[in-house]
Parts: C-alpha cells; structure tokens; sequence
C-alpha cells in the first residue's frame, strides 16, 4: 500500500493494546459462559456420596438410604441368611454375576453373597425389570406368590420377579438382572460410604 | 457466465492460504469482509460519537448469546420463574454475572441506539446517498 510508510507508531501501539483488552475480554466472557455448563454445586451434592452409620443395624435388619435419588438397601443377613445362598446357588441366573459386572457389580462384590463382608448387603432397591421396588420376603417358607422351597429374599409386586437374599434374580423371571451392587465401601468397621470406593466416585 | 478457474497454489503454500482460496473460488469471502469490515472506507477523522454503531451491534450480539445461555436454565412457567432466576443467579457457575450481562445489556443497549440516533440527527446521515440507511435504520430501532 502507498501510505505503508507513514503508520503512526504510537496509534499502531493503541490498536495492539486496545485489540489485546478486547481479546482478552473475550476470551473472558466465552469461558464464563461455556462454565455455566459446568454442574452446579446444588447438582453435585444431589449426586454426592451418602455416609451411613451401621452401629445400630441389627442382623436380620434392613435400612434404607437415599443416594442419588434411588433407595439403597443395608442389610444385615443373620447367618442363616447367608447360609441360604449356597442352597439358591443353582436356582438363580446369574450366581456369580458374571453379567454386565460394570453396571450391576463391582469387582470387590463379585462372589456368592455379593458383598465385602458376607452379612452386610448393600444394593439399590429398584427391580432391574421396570424400576419397581420389591418388597422384602425374608421368611423361609411356602406364602403367596412365592415358590414352595422359597429360602428368603426380595418379590417384586410389579411383575413377580424374585431374587435371593444377595439381590440374585432366579431363573425365568422378568428382571434380566441381579440387583444393582453400588459402589461402596468401608470408612471404618460401622460406617460406610455410599457411592464412592478406592477407585474414586461411582 | 464466466469460467470457473480454479487458484494454482505452489505446493509448499500454507494449508490455511489453500483453504482460504477454495473457498475464495466459491464464494467472495474475502472480498466481502475487506468490503464491509476490513478495508471499509471511512474517513480517520471520526469523533467519538461514531463508535455507537459498532458498539449496538456488539450489544446486540451480546444479549442473543447471553440469551440463549439463559434460556437453558430457565423456566417460562409463573410458579417455576422465580426459582430459576434464583438458581440461575445462586447456582449455576457464573450465572449472576451471564444475567446481569444480559439485564444491563439491555438498558445498555437503549442507551447507545439513542446515541447512535442522535449521532445521525446531528451529522445528518440519511441524506443522499444515504437514504436507505435511515429507512432501514428506524424500523429496525422500533423492533
């Protein structure tokens, strides 16, 4: 161009300034706006880990607790209770759940009683088949809707779908599934954390 | 209607000058920005009241995209309204500062049309050749 020569080197300097103000006021403005995608801290604590205390939790006593929204089961199995396990071994789909382990069981959960410690069950209440919440049934024995040789569990008032007193699913039933394990595990001998193990977060 | 003539690169010539000229070939890309915005004739003896133009359409481009970000977090609904603002302002990361952008964009944005309006009254900007500018000019301002 002809008039190269006669760039004003102090307004050449205003235009960088004012051109680099202006970039980075924009570069400000596109993160502030790109974080408001970030969740917020109301959304992150609905989906926190839930530390429960176990104390009081007697064998043969179930709770239940509210993490991200579903119910979770704590369940302290008498002996018995897990002495029955080994006799629905063979009546239950899945005994070793082998099935889909990322979503329905955790490394540390993947043996017959699906637990860390055999007496303590943790698992989301919610029927694997459409989301109901079966009841629990822990009298062995003959009772309606339940088989003749029935050793304790879950009933799922929904569709009929029963599941052992480790949250196994027995053959033939709508669930496709055992229960889900979530990931938990021990802050100390009585208190347990909810969605959150050595790995990190659920 | 003219040939079409494809622009021969030499082949160590930038990917990025390549691909400006395929499109250059297609479409008047750059003519069209050297023509509206990079070499666009104007006298350097603008004062400041010439800067409203530009700053209205900056605002304008602020508030559609402020807009539209708050729109994800809000909810039209006379019983919801209140708590999304209240989220939106409370919650969400940066959020108070997206509405009050939005908010003070607004005034902002009345503020600097009565500016650039007065600028044209003052320097009578509409007249020939300019007709168009303020035909075009006046609805827009109403809408």
């Amino acid at each position: 161009m002809s008039n190269e020569k006669q760039v004003d080197s102090g307004r050449r300097g205003l235009l960088v300034a004012t051109c680099a103000a202006g970039s980075v006021v924009g570069l400000a403005t596109a993160g502030a706006l790109v974080s408001t995608f970030q969740p917020s801290e109301r959304a992150k604590a609905a989906g926190a880990p839930v530390e429960v205390d176990i104390t009081t939790l007697q064998p043969g006593e179930m709770r239940t607790v509210e993490w991200r929204g579903k119910p979770v089961w704590i369940l302290k199995r008498t002996p018995e209770m897990v002495a029955s396990l080994k006799k629905t071994d063979d009546k239950v789909a899945d005994a070793d759940s082998q099935r889909n382990p990322a979503e329905f069981t955790p490394p540390y959960c993947m043996n017959e009683w699906r637990s860390i410690k055999p007496e303590i069950l943790v698992a989301v209440g919610i029927c694997t088949h459409l989301g109901c919440s079966p009841s629990s049934k822990f009298t062995p024995g003959p009772q309606p809707s339940l088989p003749d040789d029935w050793q304790g569990g879950f009933l799922c008032p929904c569709h009929g779908s029963t599941f052992d007193m480790a949250g196994r699913v027995f053959k033939n039933k709508p669930a496709p599934d055992n229960l889900q394990v979530p990931r938990h595990m021990y802050l100390s001998d009585t208190k347990l954390l909810i969605g959150k193990d050595e790995k990190g977060e659920a | 209607m003219a040939a079409f003539k494809e622009t021969k690169f030499p082949a160590d010539a930038p990917a990025a000058e390549k691909a400006l000229g395929w499109v250059d070939d297609r479409f008047p890309l750059t003519k069209l920005w050297n023509d509206q915005w990079g070499k666009y004739y104007a006298p350097k003896n603008f004062n400041f009241w010439y800067i409203f133009g530009s700053l209205a359409m900056l605002v304008l481009v602020l508030q559609i995209v402020t807009g539209i970000f708050l729109t994800m977090h809000y909810k039209p609904d006379a019983a919801l309204a209140f708590n999304s603002v209240e989220y939106i302002m409370r919650e969400v990361p940066w959020g108070w500062l997206v509405r009050y952008m939005h908010s003070t964009g607004a005034s902002a944005f009345f503020i600097i049309v009565y500016l650039h309006m007065t600028r044209g009254l003052l320097y009578g900007s509409y007249r020939k050749p300019r007709e168009l500018i303020w035909l075009f000019g006046s609805p827009s301002s109403c809408a």
